[in-house]
């Protein structure tokens, strides 16, 4: 940020300078609100004084003038922010992200897990700033809701272990049919962390997701895998899906008479029940998958069908994705997730996954092709080959590779 | 010769107040004295053996009185076409037949489904004989369940003309209990671009067998008999049908679904005749098999009897437990083995069940798969 500009908790005599502040601000959206929704946005100082009762106010101050402002209000289950505006003359200097951090401080040091609040789909620059932050998008609200104009909610989890290690694998040694694939492999995943896995056919990518999984057919030879600070190899497949390990298959099966909606429930629940947490009834379930649904845009009309019976490739995908979304896993590995999706289902696919990123979470993309990741932009890219890693890098990795071909990594691997 | 029925048989035809039906049942039962219950030496018979029925002693239940005036025209004809030489229970079900007919009105279209059904006490033998005639361009559903209770015998046939153009949709569930002796056969006939779509749920019963014959009449006709025998303990099921191609251009589907567990057998042997003439045929059968424990068994016989060159014909059949890559993908959503086992078997027979359009009868289907499968019972409803 600036170094001119200092931010601070504003006082009552701030009040007529945070009002003016707000008509100014949204006075480029006069026309897309209704005037009761204005009336809202640009209260008058008087009311800004109230508002001092009600939770704090941050002002930001440049060249001794208030340029910006946020204010918030506890509520119990999260911290609302509301009013938030930054003079047009004043932004681009990061102001935002400064007041922003000054609420999140705020909320962590109050013991909130939650900031909320609510935005406008025709806000796109304040939008922009807030997933940049970390907020997600949460559901779409009504014009009836919110004073005639439509709009959305959108949070973020404060106060988590982001960046803590949350997978790690040691000298693995594995494979299939007494065939030894994996040769060594380490890894390491942590928590808010994207890592893509690339490598020509053959290197072992498939064996790495499904030794992971714990595919039956798969036996590890030696080596080690830890999963927050457990062996995960010790765990049998449904403790590490319920314990919040998720593969989305490359060739998700079939399983005709169950519908989507049924099975989804079955497995949310078996989560639940495992963390001692509530399960949901058939209508609540339904309530909760229509939102899940929205990520990844599939209509409710697959709920009722078989799972993944007489699916497309691209609708297969899709499922996986919303199967992710609703299990809320910690540690997502999608194996070959881009594989035969034309560039429409591709992008649907990955802003899905986009929007579940987290910093809770991790995600790590297994892929042969790089064209996911201009779509999932990577934190770590590992290269792969003949069992191995051979390469890591930051996201131009990809690109190199793309450029040069796996050749040039398979030379890597075999003068080792 | 002289069996246990001899006595009842005598005291019941009294009471058969028309003249020729008494001597339709005189004969049948004269057959039935000849041949009694058919043995394993009988091909048909070969995996089905029936010793017990006739081993007990059953006091026949429900009285044969028939109404001249109702059976006369063409319920007398379909009566008096009903091949009962076949076999003794063929014979028996005549000889005591409780007769019930029902007339689907031309060009007309019933909403709510025609129900006929039959609950047999304890220690009784009860022969139903309904006669279905949906008359031309009529659509409706008619549905036949039976529901004994303790050790009875239902010996049953339903005879059905679907008329030209018409459309029958036929529902029969089975839910005797743990020790019944079910025995049924259906014989339907269809006409012209007539449709016939069939359902037939096997849960119950100790020892049951079913015989379904469809024959095309006349050309355009189309049939789906499908089924599900869902078997435990030592239950004993099976099915046998004929679908006869008699004419050109009809069109067949057939698929049946076994899942066995626990020491249950089941037995499918489904014909399909293409005759000589019958060219344009499209006939296909499918019967797949769920085997749940290592001790129980299914004997499967898939029959193509082609004598055409021009027809489409496809028929095969499986015998298996649950696929690894299927339960591997439920463990990996986080359900446990027994449920995703569950779940599986589940889905297996709902594709069957699925096909049942009454919402109350689906839903019973559905609670008594469910309470077949431990634990998934709770979960899913």
């Amino acid at each position: 940020m600036n170094a001119n500009v200092q931010i601070r908790r504003a006082i009552v005599d701030d009040a007529r300078a945070v009002a003016d502040i707000l008509s100014k601000a949204f006075a480029e959206f006069a026309s897309d609100y209704t005037p009761e929704a204005m009336a809202v946005v640009t209260p008058p100082p008087d009311e800004i004084v109230g508002r001092f009762e009600e939770g704090p106010i941050w002002v930001a101050v440049k060249d001794e003038e208030i340029v910006a402002t946020v204010s918030v209000v506890p509520e119990p289950e999260w911290l609302y922010i509301r009013s938030m505006a930054v003079l047009p003359n004043a932004q681009g200097l990061g102001i935002g992200h400064g007041l922003l951090e000054a609420v999140e401080r705020y909320g962590i040091e109050n013991n909130f897990e939650r900031l909320f609040l609510y935005t406008t789909h025709f806000s796109l620059d304040a939008i922009r700033l807030y997933e940049k932050h970390g907020f997600q998008r949460g559901r779409d609200t009504s014009a009836e809701e919110w004073f005639g104009t439509p709009g959305l909610s959108m949070d973020k989890k404060i106060g988590g272990d982001n960046g803590k290690m949350l997978l790690e694998v040691k000298d693995l040694h594995a494979g299939i049919d007494g065939k030894e694939i994996l040769k060594g492999l380490n890894l390491q995943v942590r928590k808010g962390e994207v890592h893509a896995i690339m490598g020509p056919n053959g290197s072992g990518k498939s064996t790495l997701s499904k030794v992971l999984a714990g595919h039956p057919s798969y036996e590890v030879i030696s080596g080690e895998v830890l999963y927050e600070d457990r062996n995960l190899l010790e765990l049998e497949p449904d403790e590490r899906a319920r314990e919040g390990l998720f593969m989305a298959f490359q060739y998700p099966v079939e399983v005709p008479g169950v519908s989507n909606s049924q099975f989804l429930r079955l497995a949310y629940n078996e989560k639940m029940k495992h963390h001692g947490l509530e399960e949901l009834d058939p209508l609540e379930f339904n309530d909760y998958l229509k939102e899940k649904a929205k990520i990844v845009d599939m209509s409710p009309e697959f709920f009722k069908r078989s799972v993944n019976e007489g699916f497309s490739g691209g609708e297969k995908k899709r499922n996986e994705i919303l199967q992710m979304a609703v299990l809320e896993p910690k540690l997502a590995i999608l194996d070959e997730t881009d594989s035969g999706l034309d560039i429409d289902a591709l992008r649907i696919v990955a802003e899905g996954v986009n929007k579940l990123r987290n910093a809770d979470s991790a995600i790590v993309l297994v892929t042969h092709y790089q064209r996911l990741l201009n779509f999932i932009v990577p934190d770590v890219v590992h290269v792969m080959a003949n069992g191995k890693i051979v390469k890591e890098g930051g996201k131009e990795l990809a690109l190199e590779l793309e450029e040069k071909g796996y050749d040039w990594v398979k030379g890597a691997a075999s003068s080792r | 010769m002289v069996n246990q029925f001899t006595e009842q048989f005598k005291e019941s035809l009294k009471s058969e107040e028309s003249a020729w039906l008494r001597g339709l049942r005189t004969d049948a039962f004269s057959v039935f004295s000849m041949s009694g219950f058919p043995t394993v030496q009988n091909e048909d018979w070969k995996y089905t053996n029936v010793a017990k029925v006739s081993s007990e002693n059953w006091t026949v239940s429900g009285k044969n009185i028939s109404n001249d005036a109702e059976l006369a025209g063409a319920f007398e004809m379909l009566l008096k076409s009903f091949d009962y030489k076949r076999n003794g229970f063929t014979a028996l079900n005549l000889a005591f037949a409780n007769v019930i007919c029902i007339r689907i009105a031309k060009e007309t279209n019933l909403e709510k489904p025609v129900e006929v059904s039959f609950a047999g006490d304890e220690e009784t033998a009860t022969f139903p004989h309904v006669l279905v005639i949906a008359e031309a361009g009529s659509k409706a559903t008619f549905l036949e369940t039976y529901t004994g209770s303790g050790k009875n015998f239902t010996n049953a046939v339903v005879q059905i003309i679907v008329e030209d153009n018409a459309n029958l949709t036929h529902y029969r569930v089975q839910k005797e209990s743990a020790e019944a002796f079910h025995i049924g056969t259906t014989d339907v006939m269809l006409g012209r671009g007539s449709l016939y779509n069939a359902t037939n749920i096997n849960l119950g019963g100790a020892l049951s067998r079913h015989d379904v014959n469809v024959k095309f009449t006349a050309e355009g006709g189309e049939c789906f008999v499908d089924g599900l025998y869902m078997l435990n303990g030592s239950q004993h099921a099976d099915t046998h049908s004929i679908i006869d191609h008699a004419v050109p251009n009809c069109v067949s589907h057939q698929t049946y679904k076994g899942v066995l567990n626990d020491k249950s057998r089941g037995v499918f042997n489904g014909k399909v005749f293409v005759r000589e003439n019958a060219s344009g045929t499209d006939a296909r059968q499918s019967n797949k098999n769920l085997l749940l424990s290592n001790e129980a068994r299914v004997d499967t016989k898939p029959q193509l009897e082609i004598f055409n060159d021009d027809v489409k014909c496809a028929h095969g059949a499986t015998v298996g437990q649950l696929e690894e890559e299927e339960l591997f993908y439920l463990l990996t959503r986080g359900l446990n083995k027994e449920l995703a086992r569950n779940l599986l078997t589940y889905g297996f027979a709902e594709e069957i069940i699925n096909k049942i359009e009454i919402d109350s009868i689906k839903k019973e289907l559905d609670q008594a798969v469910l309470n077949r499968l431990t634990k998934l019972e709770t979960e899913i409803l």
